[in-house]
């Protein structure tokens, strides 16, 4: 019987070790993952800081066509973007992903965007806060809360401006 | 006189000398009751050799190997015995190492990353919850990257709806919000609206 315990034991040994070898190993293929990251007093510095690109578009029906200087965005081509034929870029601006700090950015519509930073789940990985406020002071977009990793976008869109729409698409980057 | 039982024995046996057994068959004559031991030996003798007689041809074949190895039998039946125990406790053990395994690499794989909420290219939804991403990846189809994950949304008092544009090489949460309500102050034109 003790050998058969023995036999057990090292069986297990023998399948659990590599698990938790691995477990310690980075994977080469898999984007460092918040659970695997080191502490945070033991972080090391983010050479660039967090920051969201705001790609302000407008959207409208005038035979245009799609401003080269948008670059390659496919979902300008789907529904409902696709009800429009022309987009125009009406500003590119750069804002800095900061908890402390939100960030304001005036539209051409005359509101306000706010982005702020919440935290930061890893590296590369963020939760933000956005909002659109009229001039008058009123919240046309009261609050907005998204996770996103550096590249990835998402768009606010449908605020009538001049015959079409403001087509907002922000994009976390470094 | 007394004699021992060695001496009766080596008496029956013929091995004492003429004085010595002069002197036990003095001692026989005084104590009557030697001469009923040295009848025993007697029978004794006698067992001994018809069993010698009879066992004799085993004795000549006999086989040390072969009695060895029955020997070693009841044990090695033992071991048959143990054998089916044995292979439930390894079975047992792989079963319980194998789930060891499975729960260390969930404990050390890296979250699934949530996707946003997709129900078709232009699905209403109230929220986009952290929903995981579901769609499979062809062979040869790009895999696409996760989307952001729109977590929480207050539309305050406008309507507004929450969808994916999903695309070849993306999916893209979208906050779809048309203001046909009052006009802010400064926009110049805000007839138009989706």
């Amino acid at each position: 019987m003790k050998r058969v315990s023995l036999a057990l034991c090292t069986l297990v040994a023998v399948l659990t070790l590599p698990a938790y070898a691995a477990k310690d190993k980075p994977s080469p293929s898999a984007a460092p993952a918040p659970s695997v990251a080191p502490a945070p007093s033991a972080q090391p510095k983010v050479e660039h800081p967090l920051a969201t690109e705001v790609l302000i578009l407008h959207a409208t029906n005038e035979q245009k066509g799609i401003d080269p200087r948008i670059g390659k965005l496919p979902e300008l081509g789907k529904p409902p973007f696709s009800n429009y034929d022309s987009y125009q870029v009406l500003e590119r601006a750069r804002l800095p992903l900061k908890a402390d700090d939100p960030q304001n950015l005036k539209l051409p519509n005359g509101r306000t965007l706010q982005v702020r930073l919440l935290d930061e789940s890893g590296p590369n990985s963020v939760r933000l806060s956005a909002s659109i406020n009229r001039p008058n002071g009123k919240e046309f977009l009261p609050l907005l809360e998204v996770k996103a990793q550096v590249g990835q976008a998402f768009i606010v869109a449908g605020q009538s401006h001049k015959k079409g729409i403001l087509v907002l698409v922000i994009r976390v980057v470094k | 006189m007394s004699l021992s039982r060695e001496q009766l024995m080596r008496y029956h046996d013929g091995e004492l000398s003429e004085a010595e057994a002069h002197a036990v068959e003095a001692a026989l004559e005084d104590e009557p009751e030697l001469a009923g031991e040295l009848e025993a030996y007697g029978e004794l003798g006698s067992f001994v050799r018809a069993w010698d007689q009879s066992n004799s041809a085993k004795l000549a074949t006999f086989d040390v190997s072969a009695s060895v190895m029955a020997a070693l039998e009841p044990p090695r039946a033992r071991v048959h015995a143990l054998l089916p125990r044995i292979a439930t406790w390894v079975s047992l053990g792989a079963a319980i190492a194998a789930g060891s395994v499975l729960v260390v690499r969930s404990w050390s794989a890296p979250p699934v990353a949530p996707g946003g909420p997709r129900a078709g290219e232009h699905a209403e939804l109230s929220i986009a919850s952290a929903v995981p991403e579901l769609s499979a990846v062809l062979p040869g189809q790009e895999a696409k990257p996760s989307p952001a994950t729109i977590e929480s949304v207050d539309f305050g008092s406008n309507a507004g709806t929450v969808f994916v544009v999903s695309t070849d090489s993306s999916e893209t949460p979208v906050v779809w919000m048309p203001d046909d309500a009052e006009p802010d102050e400064g926009d110049e034109d805000r007839s138009e609206s989706l």
